[in-house]
């Protein structure tokens, strides 16, 4: 019967294997397994054997039952998919079609620059802070030791206000405005736009500036240019070379320019990037602050100088143009 | 300022190059923005020793030209070239400053070892015929920068009036090179006559010191000698006559204005006075101004001669006729001149030093050396100097209390105490030790910027050199604390608006009336009183303008599918006043189907604003209403637009919708369906913190109802009354269809809707839910005559 059994099996089996669709793998599990199937009929006949034949018998008969059932359940899966698949196939498309939705936007150049900016800073504990752009002479001028009249005055072309009220022509009223309402120790941040009557192809009526404002005692200029040379090597993501020169703005003793030298080896040049000092004591004076007891450093750069050298935009008009062959390159 | 460079060696010279003094000078805060000729640096004089007619070309010639010690073979083109001649020669290797390197070459078959150089060629003006012809004792082979100097062009800044000279420059290369500052020593002429005029200061607080000097028998036909007309001409100014040429080269070498009067035209003595009401005079540029008694006047007893400090009359001014002249040099307060440039709108080199500071110690130096050049180069005789002066009413100068200790904790580094010294004293600051650590600076007459300790300490860097300052971080207590929220709403919206695919733009916040009227219609401009141009003169109130003009930039470049936006400040008028008001808005073009399906109108600007009030947070209460004539927002298409009201003032606080097509039409859009959203980021409230609720975990029960209507009736008010008559336990609805067709009935619609129950205490039976929907629907038919669709 062994011999019998053993036959069965490959048969069984290879009929399962076979099978092309579900009606044929049920077409055989009926032939094998059916009420009538023919593996069914030798389970019943096995009672007819001699106890050790049935135990034999019964076992491997089992066996088969078993393993075929394994392989009808996993034939019967890999038709499922294989009828899937075939339909799958049918519903082919074109994906290269372009995709829903327009694309991607994107920060404004100065608005990404800006933010890095300030990122910086806030790493380091700075507050932000805002003034309004509309600013009274005060704030601009009078607080930051521009006395009215003063020739320093005329560096900066001022929009004005029938009212004698006029366009911030920097951030630096922002210092002012941090020393009213907080007391030392003091690091902020005011970035805003500023203005200036002026318009050419190196000047904008309107641009961008981030100033900065550190007060508390014992603050000193070697601060300043450890500060600074931090932020810009930040800013630039490598170490950058900085050149301080001496330099005048009313609101700070001593002043400075600070330079970056940019380029190769053939073409390296100093390149201007901000001015900075010591916060003058007739300010600290004007924020309420005791120039005997405190002293602390500003510095103020431009927004969009800082986004030309870093994204290498040589003209500056580009930036209020607002052409999108130009804006959609920083995404 | 521009310095000449043989005149500033004339008073110091260190063994310096002109551009590494340039370099020296543009670290200690005097920036050398420009070097006029240095590539002169490389050229030499050269003597023509023959000219002749080149044998291949008519109107060439073949010159020999020595430069002293060999001959070179050159081609020119220019007719003045002629044997004996002396020229600027570029031999090959040097490089002209345009920027072209001279190399040897053929021309016309002839070698050509160098070029003769014309005046444009080296800069010296824009158009030129033949090449510059040199003095005539020039040595040849000598540099050419011994002939023609270079020029440094120096941004002096505003506080240092004192650097506005040849002696002022002169003494900051000294003292950074430690070189001793040694002013050249001028004669003293004695007086031939007795002859004065009195002088009265009836405004000393103005006119604190005046000189005066009668000069008397000048020749005042004799020409400029050329040396002083060089060294005029490379400072910029134009040579006019001897007398007035003169009193501008002792202001370019000393730094003080002076200004010559025609004796003749004088009557009686000199008064410094204050000018009264809507008196007149005309100035030397024939300009006829009025005063004020704000304006200080140089004047006889019987009329305004000159406005002080800033520009002469022209009646008193010299003339071919002037025989005797009247010389004044005098201190005009910085208080008294300012401003005046800018209220009669001309520049003076007078008044630009005066409002800086003139040194006030000096002015009697000034006349004498003024009275010696006059007296040499046109005769004459000089009357004796009448200095009339108020000390009272002369600068203070207050010695300043400075720490040697405070000075090196604020500068970062310590400076040995002799260096500072050094430093002050070569300055002109008179240093008075007190005891170990404490000085006293006294600034000179000439500075006018030194009002703190502080500032001496910058004179200690600057001098020493900013290099020399260590670098050091600031410390500071670290203090936990969240960020400050200045800017953290903003920036929330950038990255919202850049994820569904808006660009960022930013716009000039003025634009035209104009565009304002269109944009802003309900309200009047905050205007600019001296704007650029009529283009950019009103304060914006909202983004539109900029937006529409970005959009259609861009449309004329053909490029399409545009969504951009904006954050920024708007101007809002607010009674009599305007408020600053922070604004986000979003333009988006139509863009038409995309794959049958309509890519944007205005449910979907709606949905990116929803969006924005989402994650800016905005409070429960704001909702949203069609338009009703608002005028302010009449840019807007009056019935496919929204406005966001608060619930608590009623304002607008944002908006959208598509924008009128007179809008779209007066800015060029190629179509008239651009739609637009704005948010007032000022006036959102944002909703408190959330704070946990628990939540059903029971099962949700749900139907779903066909409802035909009206079509006036709007899916907010449907919305509004099933919420209300549905029964508490509704927790949601969901539009799934709208459907418009014949058998529904004339103007009717049917919505689908799926209505979304659930409890917070147990399984909702079918039996309960069905008596919920019977109710709601005999509601509905009574109430609103909306009806279960049938079928």
């Amino acid at each position: 019967m062994s011999q019998d059994i053993a036959k069965l099996k490959k048969e069984v089996l290879a009929a399962i294997a076979n099978a092309k669709d579900e009606s044929q793998l049920e077409e055989a599990r009926l032939r094998y397994f059916g009420k009538k199937g023919i593996v069914s009929g030798l389970l019943r006949e096995i009672g007819k054997l001699s106890a050790e034949q049935r135990a034999k018998s019964g076992a491997e008969l089992n066996l088969l039952r078993h393993e075929a059932q394994s392989l009808l359940l996993s034939r019967k899966e890999a038709l499922a998919l294989e009828k899937w698949n075939q339909d799958l196939a049918r519903q082919s498309i074109d994906v290269s079609l372009p995709a829903r939705g327009r694309g991607y936007g994107s920060w404004h150049p100065v608005s990404q620059v800006r933010r890095r900016i300030e990122d910086i800073f806030r790493q380091a504990g700075y507050d932000t802070v805002l003034g309004p752009e509309i600013e009274s002479d005060y704030y601009n001028f009078e607080a930051l030791n521009f006395p009215a009249g003063h020739p320093a005055r005329d560096m900066h072309d001022t929009f004005y206000f029938a009212d004698g009220r006029l366009l911030r022509t920097h951030t630096s009223p922002g210092q002012i405005r941090a020393m009213e309402v907080s007391k030392p120790p003091i690091r902020v941040i005011c970035p805003g736009k500023t203005f200036r009557c002026d318009h050419d192809a190196t000047h904008s009526p309107m641009f961008h500036q981030v100033e900065g404002l550190v007060v508390d005692r014992g603050v000193s200029f070697a601060d300043l240019k450890g500060t600074l040379q931090a932020f810009v090597n930040a800013f630039f993501g490598e170490e950058v070379r900085l050149r301080f020169r001496a330099s005048y703005f009313p609101f700070t003793e001593p002043s400075a320019e600070v330079d970056i030298l940019r380029g190769g080896k053939e073409n390296e040049q100093w390149l201007e990037i901000l001015g900075c000092g010591m916060v003058h004591p007739n300010v600290l004076k004007e924020g309420g602050v005791n120039p005997q007891e405190y002293s602390g450093f500003a510095f103020g750069m431009g927004v969009e100088r800082m986004a030309m050298l870093y994204f290498g935009i040589d003209d500056l008009r580009l930036f209020y143009e607002n052409d999108l062959r130009f804006l959609r390159q920083f995404a | 300022m521009r310095v000449n460079e043989l005149w500033l060696r004339e008073w110091v010279s260190p063994p310096l190059s002109l551009a590494e003094i340039a370099a020296q000078l543009t670290q200690a805060g005097l920036e050398v923005e420009d070097i006029q000729g240095e590539s002169y640096a490389n050229m030499v004089v050269g003597e023509v020793l023959a000219a002749d007619s080149h044998p291949n070309a008519d109107r060439l010639r073949l010159c020999r030209v020595s430069d002293g010690s060999r001959t070179y073979s050159i081609v020119c083109g220019a007719e003045n070239a002629r044997q004996g001649l002396k020229v600027a020669l570029a031999l090959p290797g040097s490089v002209l400053p345009a920027g072209v390197k001279i190399k040897k070459a053929k021309i016309r078959g002839q070698l050509s070892e160098g070029m003769l150089c014309s005046a444009d060629e080296l800069a010296l003006a824009d158009q030129s015929d033949g090449i510059l012809e040199l003095s005539e004792d020039a040595r040849a082979g000598a540099p050419l920068t011994e002939y023609l100097p270079q020029v440094m062009d120096i941004a002096v800044m505003p506080n240092r009036g004192d650097c506005l000279s040849i002696r002022g420059i002169a003494r900051e290369v000294a003292v950074l090179n430690k070189l001793p500052f040694k002013p050249p020593l001028f004669k003293t002429l004695k007086p031939q006559h007795r002859d004065v005029i009195k002088v009265e200061l009836l405004q000393p607080e103005g006119c604190p010191l005046y000189c005066g000097r009668v000069i008397k028998d000048l020749d005042i036909t004799r020409p400029t000698p050329a040396w002083m007309k060089q060294k005029l001409e490379s400072a910029g100014m134009r040579s006019i006559d001897a007398v007035v040429d003169i009193t501008n080269y002792v202001m370019l070498e000393l730094g003080q204005p002076l200004h010559a009067f025609d004796l003749a035209m004088i009557d009686g003595a000199i008064q410094v006075r204050a000018a009264k009401a809507k008196e007149k005079l005309r100035l030397l540029d024939g300009a006829l101004i009025e005063l004020d008694k704000s304006d200080l006047l140089i004047a006889d007893h019987r009329k305004p001669l000159a406005l002080a400090g800033v520009m002469g009359g022209v009646d008193s001014g010299i003339s071919r006729k002037t025989k005797d002249v009247f010389l004044e040099g005098a201190f005009f307060s910085p208080l008294a001149v300012r401003g005046k440039q800018r209220k009669f709108n001309f520049v003076t080199e007078a008044a630009h030093r005066f409002e800086r500071g003139v040194d006030y110690e000096m002015t009697p130096m000034a006349m004498e050396r003024a009275t010696s050049l006059l007296v040499d180069i046109l005769g004459g005789s000089p009357g004796p100097l009448n200095e009339t002066v108020k000390k009272e009413y002369l600068p203070d100068r207050e010695p300043l209390a400075v720490s040697h200790r405070k000075l090196s904790e604020f500068l970062g580094f310590a400076v040995p105490s002799s260096e500072v010294e050094r430093i002050l004293t070569e300055l002109g600051i008179k240093v008075k030790k007190l005891d170990k650590d404490r000085f006293t600076a006294l600034p000179p007459s000439f500075r006018f910027d030194m009002d703190c300790w502080e500032a001496v300490a910058e004179e200690v860097a600057r001098i020493h050199g900013y290099d020399a300052v260590p670098i050091s971080l600031p410390t500071m207590p670290l203090q936990p604390r969240l960020p400050s929220t200045a800017l953290t709403s903003e920036d929330r919206a950038r990255h919202w608006l850049a994820a569904r695919g808006y660009q960022e733009v930013i716009s000039y916040s003025f634009i035209s009336d104009k565009d304002y009227a269109l944009t802003s219609p309900s309200q009047q401009p905050l205007r600019l009183a001296n704007p650029i141009s009529e283009e950019m003169v009103a304060m914006r109130s909202n983004l539109l303008a900029g937006l529409l003009t970005s959009l259609s930039h861009n449309q004329r470049q053909s490029i399409g599918k545009q969504k951009l936006f904006e954050v920024g400040m708007c101007f809002v008028a607010d009674g009599k006043h305007y408020r600053e008001e922070n604004h986000i808005a979003g333009l988006v073009e139509e863009g038409g189907e995309l794959f049958g399906e309509v890519s944007d109108n205005l449910y979907s600007i709606k949905g990116d604003l929803e969006m924005l009030l989402f994650s800016l947070q905005a409070e429960e209460g704001l909702t949203a209403e069609p338009l009703n004539n608002e005028e302010e927002l009449a840019f807007l298409h009056p019935t496919q637009s929204l406005v966001w009201r608060a619930k608590s003032d009623r304002q607008a606080v944002c908006y959208c919708g598509l924008l009128h097509p007179q809008v779209s039409q007066r800015f060029k859009l190629r179509k008239a369906n651009s739609c637009y959203f704005e948010i007032r980021l000022d006036r959102l409230k944002t909703r408190p913190p959330s704070v946990y609720e628990s939540f059903s975990r029971y099962p949700p029960a749900q139907r779903e109802l066909s409802l035909v209507m009206d079509e006036a009736v709007s899916y907010a008010e449907l919305k509004e009354f099933v919420f209300t008559h549905g029964g508490s336990q509704l927790r949601e609805l969901e539009l799934l269809d709208i459907y418009r067709a014949a058998e529904l009935g004339e103007r009717k619609k049917s919505l689908s809707l799926r209505l979304i129950w659930q409890s917070e205490s147990g399984t909702l039976t079918d039996e309960q839910i069905n008596q919920l929907v019977d109710k709601l629907l005999q509601k509905l038919a009574k109430e609103m005559r909306i009806l279960l669709r049938e079928g």
